[in-house]
């Protein structure tokens, strides 16, 4: 392989599908947005599950038992 | 956008304000209840083609693991040498072995927990014998040298889409099972089925994209860095959902079974559920600590690794304490026995790999043999376990019988347990020795151990490993004979039958939560947890691939010649990655024993990357550069016999590399797919390509005539040579490594 020719076509890598994506906006916010959803995420889950009733979980628990 | 977005997304579910209540709901109580059958043939099969691919996992892993220490027990075949048996035994494993214990766990008790038989028997023998066909195919193409090289990931393209199909039919017949259950609530291990069934796809689907060269060879869609990082978001992930999430699932259904008493807490199971897939998606870049992946990338890695730690002991405390009152039952029962070692090496392995996961620890962890430990802990002790321990109670309940020795049932899981110590303890062992030994130098300043020393130290260690890996096989072929016997004293029931009252459509009688709605829904389930998988992955990725100064590009790196990329290819068919890293860590003894630390720039052009996880030889990612240069006769002499040029060496003979010729045939093709990726070849250069190749295999001929070696030019072997020498030449040539490209 000629080197001056690769030296010519002094290139970076471009994956056909990063022009693409390039163009999303607002990827700085990435670290931020996954903090408060991390957050929300367990907010919301503990939430669901300290305001349903033990009688339920009891009842559901035992579906394995019953077949 | 996301964030806004989801809140409204829960309000969604938020059921309105229902109406009042009627006498409809008192329906059921008069509903004729209706006689339907469980299918338990589908279960049998399954369960016997677990035992089947079990047996041959654990003999190829043994035959690689002897094959360290003494490497003629490879035969000197090219199916057979340690670079594809490797990955052969953890295919094997993962999706022989494991795949199919947990279908028949789950073909089990989905049906019963959901009070329905399967959705469609046809779906159900599609699934059976499409997976054990892409079995077939992945054991005979991977000995042929068929591979992408992605660990856990390797097979070709053809295979796997045809795994799509298959996965795609699994989840139809499933879901539509949970459709037509006859029980209103979807009990937990219904989740973790479901949850496994999304995120699987997904992984599967992501890390396999590739563009095919021709039948059976393609390249990586990806390259360098970004191969790195969703190979490792995938191989981590499948640890997640394809080894830990499903059998938790089986957990949370046989061991409440088996020790006849309901799951210690219920709502602990939930927490363990949503927690585990949220928070398992990001730990991926750990498998990259050091390497050159951005170091925000890693961090985030790290701290989702620690953060496992909750959900993996709270499901793991779940699982013991639902034995609480019952441990003299663990006395008596085969099945509680595997269960409870099950459960404490999940454990254990849960609480290595967030420990793993520490820069500092990693740093002794990986390329070494603490990671295998680590690996087998979960296999042998947590996957393994958890197949017999199903195997155990389901054999006898679907034959109308009982388990024909308990006592030998018992044998084996002692023969098991200490299989299980007797190779992971010296592997422990060998991996903190080996890294300390790499790490050392003499007052002088020099490195004090040679390469080959840190690895013919650790013989002793390895032939314990396969003591115990002897001695799991063994107690698992105790295991084949006791369910033989235990089928022949009963008779099998292929269609268990059942009642239940079908399910009504049920009005509430007051404002039900949310959170009971999303229970009942498998839908909403899975697509709850499609997005809770996808934010972990696209926040790493994305800014990966879109940020260019995370890949600081250098001006000397250039493509391969069409020589060498034959000769890398040729590298991936042989495995070669299975034992030779090529990723230079920024650590002292690295760099002085190898040469400058990788840089991220350097692997833009590699498709696939070619990192590797365990360093069994020398890392290879300078083998060209002037420091570590030796002439083409070296490498055409080592590949033929390394005992001849390092003495002692554990490496395999790669005779046949000698007579085939080199398959120039291919070159177009593989340039133009190259071109496709964004590989800066000039137009038209697939055309000329046998051309340059030609030329400098002649070179290379010529150089080995020098040195008094007589070789065609066409052969394989000069190939890899030239691959090898190119090896890390490129940044040898850069005055100043790195230019900020942004």
């Amino acid at each position: 392989m000629n080197q001056n020719h690769w030296l010519k076509t002094n290139k970076i890598l471009k994956m056909k599908f990063i022009n693409y994506l390039e163009k999303v906006s607002g990827v700085d916010i990435f670290g931020l947005a996954s903090l408060i959803i991390f957050f929300l995420f367990f907010l919301v889950m503990l939430t669901w599950v300290f305001k349903t009733k033990k009688k339920s979980y009891r009842e559901i628990s035992r579906i394995p038992l019953d077949n | 956008m996301t964030i806004l977005r989801l809140p409204a997304f829960f309000l969604t579910i938020n059921p309105l304000p229902q109406p009042k209540p009627n006498n409809q709901s008192k329906t059921t109580q008069f509903m004729q209840v209706e006689k339907f059958y469980y299918d338990n043939k589908i279960v049998k099969a399954f369960g016997i083609a677990t035992i089947v691919f079990g047996i041959v996992g654990m003999l190829a892993g043994l035959w690689a693991a002897i094959q360290i220490y003494y490497p003629a027990i490879s035969l000197n075949l090219a199916a057979t040498t340690f670079g594809r048996l490797r990955p052969l035994h953890t295919n094997a494993i993962i999706f022989a072995f494991v795949g199919n214990s947990i279908f028949t766990g789950v073909y089990y008790s989905l049906q019963r927990l959901c009070k329905a038989r399967m959705f469609s028997d046809k779906l159900s023998w599609i699934h059976f014998w499409g997976w054990q066909a892409i079995i077939a195919a992945a054991a005979i193409t991977l000995l042929m040298g068929y591979t992408t090289s992605k660990e856990y990931a390797e097979l070709e393209w053809p295979i796997d889409i045809a795994i799509t199909i298959v996965w795609v039919i699994f989840g139809i017949n499933m879901f539509g099972t949970i459709l037509k259950r006859r029980e209103k609530h979807l009990y937990v291990a219904i989740w973790f089925y479901i949850a496994t069934w999304v995120t699987v796809a997904m992984l599967h689907i992501v890390n396999s994209i590739a563009i095919p060269v021709s039948f059976m060879k393609s390249y990586s869609w990806y390259a360098g860095v970004q191969d790195a990082l969703v190979q490792w978001w995938y191989g981590h992930n499948a640890v997640a959902f394809f080894l830990t999430t499903p059998i938790l699932g089986l957990m949370y259904y046989f061991l409440p079974k088996a020790a006849n008493r309901p799951v210690y807490s219920y709502r602990l199971s939930i927490i363990h559920f949503w927690a585990l897939i949220f928070i398992y998606i990001w730990a991926g870049p750990h498998h990259l600590l050091y390497s050159a992946l951005p170091d925000w990338a890693q961090s985030l890695g790290v701290v989702f690794s620690i953060m496992l730690i909750a959900p993996s002991w709270g499901g793991m405390l779940n699982g013991l304490f639902t034995l609480r009152g019952a441990w003299d039952k663990v006395r008596e029962d085969p099945v509680l026995k595997f269960m409870v070692v099950a459960i404490t090496c999940y454990g254990m392995s849960t609480f290595e790999g967030p420990m793993l996961s520490l820069k500092s620890i990693n740093a002794i962890s990986h390329f070494t043999d603490l990671t295998i430990a680590h690996v087998h802990i979960g296999g042998l002790g947590w996957n393994g376990f958890l197949a017999f321990a199903i195997l155990y109670y389901m054999v006898p309940k679907m034959w109308g019988t009982t388990l024909y020795s308990k006592k030998l049932a018992t044998n084996h899981f002692w023969l098991g347990t200490i299989g299980i110590i007797l190779y992971a303890v010296p592997l422990y062992w060998a991996g903190f020795e080996q890294a300390s030994m790499w790490k050392q130098f003499t007052p002088e300043g020099q490195i004090k151990y040679d390469f080959l020393q840190t690895v013919t130290n650790l013989i002793p260690m390895y032939i314990s490993r396969s003591i115990g890996g002897t001695l799991y096989l063994v107690g698992a072929l105790m295991m084949v004979y006791n369910l033989y016997k235990t089928v022949k004293k009963g008779i099998f029931i292929p269609n268990e039958a059942a009642e239940a009252a079908p399910l009504v459509k049920e009005v509430s009688h007051k404002k039900e939560y949310w959170h009971r709605v999303i229970e009942r829904k498998p839908v909403t389930m899975l697509i709850l947890s499609l997005i809770l998988v996808s934010i972990g992955g696209l926040v790493q990725m994305i800014p990966t691939f879109l940020v260019k100064s995370n890949i600081p590009t250098i001006a000397s790196v250039k493509p391969y010649t069409p020589l060498e990329l034959q000769g890398r290819d040729i590298y991936v068919r042989e495995g070669c990655y299975t034992c030779h890293s090529q990723m230079i860590r920024p650590f002292r003894d690295e760099v002085a024993r190898y040469g400058e630390y990788s840089k991220a720039g350097e692997f833009v052009y590699d498709h696939p990357f070619q990192w590797g996880s365990k360093r069994t030889g020398p890392d290879l990612a300078r083998e060209g550069a002037p420091k570590l240069k030796r002439p083409d006769s070296w490498h055409y002499n080592h590949m033929y016999d390394p005992r001849s040029m390092s003495p002692g060496s554990l490496m395999p003979q790669y005779v046949w590399l000698f007579d085939n010729k080199l398959d120039t045939g291919s070159t177009p093709a593989k340039i133009r797919a190259m071109r496709t990726l964004g590989v800066p070849y000039p137009k038209g250069y697939d055309k000329i390509a046998n051309r340059d190749l030609m030329h400098q295999a002649d070179s290379i001929a010529a150089n080995l005539k020098k040195e008094k070696i007589e070789s065609p030019s066409d052969v394989e072997i000069i190939a890899l040579i030239a691959y090898l020498q190119r090896l890390g030449r490129d940044i040898t040539n850069e005055p100043k490594p790195l230019a900020e490209n942004k």
